[in-house]
């Protein structure tokens, strides 16, 4: 009897590795819909990019020269929005709940939360690099620009590709730790942009160095990509283990 | 070898992405649109990576162009010019050179065909061989160190009787498109997203003459005399 008792225990313990496979699954298919908002939010920045992404140009008495530059940097951008936003969106009590149906705690939830951004990050890093090439096409068949490249190969696309997926991975870990504290409380809705857009007012106003400004710097600035790789994991680490606590702390089903 | 691998490995996930999408119905029914959606934008950036390359093969790529040093501007070697210093000059520098017999001309007369004002330096030859050498010099046009000098349009010499005409092309509007490597990539290759530097400049239009050949400006024309 109690052998029985035992065995019923230990069916019901159930693995943590399992319940996040199970999950990560289920949100990939549940969430199905946040890849085809990317591929919306990539299609307009192709068509922002579609002039190019800056230009230059001088003029003298008898020449005048005029240079547009096309890059994926637009669709990057956009994507990094997408990310932000698709990390708060997994956060919500809606998509919480979902978790309920499966045997779960908040570390398995949490878990596969992150296994799923990793995926979506990596779908929109790879697109967002491709439609770089897609832009090179467009500005090519343009016809009226005289048309120059930088050498863009395989490796130089990998590389593109990788950094490109850190930085739209660290900004989703901001995303989750944002959603995670207004899921904790709504007040953080209007709390972070006050906070956000106050201090670039506020720093503007006293006329001294922003801190954004020094964040920037911090992460586009680093050119050892040693260095740069070890920033964005660290950033995204303390991001996720901070949700993670505090979604912990967080009472079942709140 | 990489050219290949570009154009290969996107197709081969096409066919990846396509297995597992009809994988995905025989599992799970019938696959949503947004299936649907993403696979045909992964096909269509796919293709374009893989073909692509061909549709675009005329292109120039920036890497394999010439770089130059833009350390000797026209306004260094102009000094060197009027003290008739040849040798000293980069052969880079001269785009055009043209010889013209003028055993029939006592005085020769030098126009230009339009209305800007052209400064043209003569040198005397110290025999008189009945020739006139005509150099045109150019700084070209570079661009943040490369060499675009290829998109000029340069002047034209002509000896119609007794009149040198020197036909500056008309204002020339030059458009580039340049295909940059993404911000994430010129973090590390210092590469910067706008040009730094455009170089370029009037051509200088250097007359070698017969030693007792009068010669005249016409116009808006200016004869400086080259001082050995």
């Amino acid at each position: 009897m109690k052998g029985r008792e035992e065995l019923m225990m230990s069916l019901m313990r159930a693995n943590l590795v399992e319940t996040v496979k199970k999950q990560y699954l289920y949100k990939l298919k549940a969430n199905i819909d946040a890849l085809s908002s990317l591929v919306t939010i990539q299609l307009l920045a192709i068509f922002f990019s579609f002039g190019g992404v800056g230009s230059s140009g001088m003029g003298s008495e008898n020449i005048s020269i005029n240079v547009k530059y096309y890059s994926a940097d637009i669709v990057i951008i956009f994507t990094m929005i997408w990310a932000f936003v698709t990390a708060i969106t997994i956060t919500t009590r809606s998509n919480r709940n979902h978790d309920f149906t499966f045997i779960t705690n908040r570390l398995s939830s949490s878990l596969s939360n992150i296994l799923f951004i990793i995926t979506t990050v990596m779908i929109g890093s790879m697109t967002a690099i491709l439609a770089g090439n897609l832009l090179r096409t467009l500005s090519y068949l343009q016809g009226d620009y005289q048309f120059y490249s930088m050498n863009i190969g395989l490796p130089e696309f990998m590389f593109s590709m990788f950094v490109t997926f850190l930085y739209v991975f660290l900004v989703s870990s901001i995303g989750y730790f944002v959603g995670t504290l207004v899921q904790v409380s709504k007040i953080f809705v209007i709390l972070i942009p006050v906070l956000f857009f106050g201090m670039l007012f506020l720093e503007s106003s006293l006329q001294r160095e922003s801190f954004l400004a020094n964040v920037f710097q911090f992460y586009f600035m680093e050119s050892v990509l040693s260095l740069f790789i070890f920033k964005v994991i660290a950033t995204a680490t303390v991001f996720f283990t901070a949700s993670i606590s505090i979604l912990n702390r967080m009472e079942v089903r709140r | 070898m990489i050219n290949l691998i570009t154009t290969i490995l996107p197709i081969v996930i096409i066919i990846f992405l396509f297995v597992g999408i009809s994988k995905v119905r025989i599992k799970f029914a019938t696959p949503k649109v947004t299936h649907w959606i993403l696979f045909t934008y992964i096909s269509v950036l796919l293709l374009n990576t893989a073909f692509g390359s061909f549709i675009t093969n005329d292109k120039v790529s920036l890497k394999e162009m010439e770089k130059v040093a833009t350390d000797g501007e026209l306004s260094d070697i102009y000094p060197q010019l009027r003290k008739g210093e040849f040798d000293k000059i980069d052969k880079g520098y001269l785009i055009n050179e043209k010889s013209f017999g003028v055993d029939q001309i006592k005085t020769l007369k030098v126009k230009s065909s339009n209305d800007n004002d052209l400064t043209v330096l003569v040198e005397r030859k110290t025999s008189d061989d009945n020739k006139v050498e005509a150099f045109i010099f150019s700084s070209g046009l570079i661009i943040d160190d490369y060499d675009f000098s290829q998109l000029l349009k340069h002047y034209h010499l002509e000896l119609k009787g007794q009149i040198l005409t020197i036909n500056p092309p008309k204002q020339q509007d030059i458009k580039i498109s340049i295909a940059q490597n993404e911000f994430p990539v010129r973090q590390f290759t210092g590469d910067s997203m706008f040009i730094n530097s455009f170089t370029s400049g009037d051509p200088v239009v250097y007359l070698r003459i017969p030693s007792d050949l009068k010669v005249m400006a016409d116009g808006h024309v200016f004869l400086e005399s080259v001082k050995k």
